[in-house]
């Protein structure tokens, strides 16, 4: 009983995939491995500027303990046994490593036919990034404010929609990839007709998809953001718009 | 000799795992994740972390095993981040029409739908088992689990399909695609 069982989840697996279609190339991976490496040598650069900050600091206290001078009078400043540095030069509480400013928070747009009617702001655990140190990003899913389709708009079929990313200029690396527009029926139902979803070629250099409305209907549009900024830190998310195609 | 690629981190691998590896790394990857783009994502990001982690790869019979192992753990980290985006799951037309199988098309789907809404962990581990035809330790081993845990695991999936079939026998709804809590 157990083995028929097994055998026709295997048989029902291998039927699942039978019509997968592999569509990313090797080019394709060699891209994205090398804007890792760029993402790195962003981060590296982040922790490296973080770095300095604390020695300068450390540097500071420690040149302010040497010009002090030693307990009890001795009327001289050369550096001696008891004025090395010690745990005591070493920022505390009070004297805190300076926090790199926070960032701008990153935005969505929504447009149709060149007028803008959608706009989702990333959540605010965006900017806390400090020290060059990335967010943590599990820390931030559970702060998205998503729009969670609340938004609706009417979109003659065939009209032009662009999704963007809000001042791309604050961003070194955006990734904005709009994964699918599905009928939005379907997904409130929990069930999906993956044939019918559009994948959406965007740019990953201006943070910009463009395509157009499919065929009359109700659609949701999902866009996920994957962004990181100059200072190391990292954002990502997903934005769901309902949008309502006519004829 | 690809191993020894990976060993010198040669971007020219990337074809030739690509090659050999891509379609059942796409194959584990999209049952785990239910979504064709997110598994084409997986397929990428295993093939990047392959190549930037190929020296620490000790034995080449075992190749195969890393990729699938590193896609689950990929696969398994996307699921958790985009667990709020919309979900594209199971779709009975598609899956009634697949060629061959296991001859009823209502216990195909029915199955389907109760993998599609098994946790991922446990989903994973029965994509590991029953597809990429893995013992319960290398099972164990990708998903760094104790053996004893993932016999638990794969037990529990079975009983949660067997029902789900019982009910698509009896003409009842076997429920929609929502996932259960993770375990």
């Amino acid at each position: 009983m157990s083995d028929m069982l097994e055998n026709q989840i295997r048989q029902a697996l291998r039927d699942e995939v039978r019509g997968l279609s592999l569509e990313v190339s090797a080019a394709d991976i060699a891209r994205r491995h090398a804007q890792r490496r760029r993402d790195r040598a962003i981060r590296r650069i982040g922790g490296l500027a973080a770095a300095v900050a604390v020695v300068a600091v450390a540097l500071g206290m420690f040149a302010r303990f040497n010009s002090a001078p030693p307990a009890g009078g001795g009327g001289t400043a050369s550096p001696s046994a008891s004025a090395t540095p010690s745990a005591s030069a070493t920022p505390s509480a009070g004297q805190s490593v300076p926090a790199i400013p926070t960032q701008l928070l990153p935005a969505v747009l929504l447009t149709v036919g060149g007028g803008q009617v959608g706009h989702a702001a990333l959540p605010s655990c965006v900017g806390t990034a400090q020290n060059g140190a990335a967010v943590n990003t599990a820390d931030c899913l559970g702060q998205w404010a998503l729009p969670p389709a609340t938004d609706t708009f009417a979109v003659t079929s065939g009209a032009t929609i662009t999704v963007s990313i809000a001042q791309p200029w604050a961003f070194s690396i955006i990734p904005l990839q709009m994964r699918y527009a599905v009928p939005a029926d379907w997904s409130a139902a929990g069930r999906t007709d993956n044939s019918r979803a559009l994948s959406i070629d965007c740019s990953v250099d201006t943070g910009t998809c463009t395509f157009t409305a499919p065929g009359p209907g109700e659609w949701v549009i999902n866009a996920y953001v994957d962004a990181i900024d100059g200072n190391g830190g990292s954002v990502e998310g997903g934005f769901n718009w309902r949008i309502n195609v006519v004829p | 000799m690809v191993v020894q690629a990976l060993r010198t981190r040669q971007p020219a691998v990337l074809e030739d795992l690509l090659a050999t590896y891509g379609r059942e790394i796409q194959a584990v990857a999209y049952l785990i994740v239910r979504d064709r783009a997110d598994a084409e994502d997986v397929v990428a990001e295993t093939l990047i972390a392959a190549l930037e982690h190929g020296p620490a790869l000790r034995d080449e019979q075992s190749l195969r095993a890393w990729l699938l192992r590193i896609a689950t753990n990929r696969a398994l980290t996307m699921r958790r981040r985009t667990a709020r985006v919309v979900r594209l799951e199971v779709v009975p037309e598609m899956a009634t029409a697949a060629a061959g199988g296991i001859g009823d098309s209502d216990s195909r789907v029915a199955l389907l739908e109760g993998i599609a809404g098994l946790p991922p962990k446990m989903r994973a581990a029965v994509v590991l088992r029953y597809y990429a035809d893995w013992s319960v330790d290398e099972c164990a081993r990708a998903l760094g689990k104790s053996p004893n845990t993932v016999k638990a695991q794969l037990q529990e999936s079975l009983d949660r399909l067997r029902a789900a079939l019982a009910d698509a026998s009896a003409g009842q709804p076997t429920g929609t695609a929502m996932e259960a809590p993770n375990v």
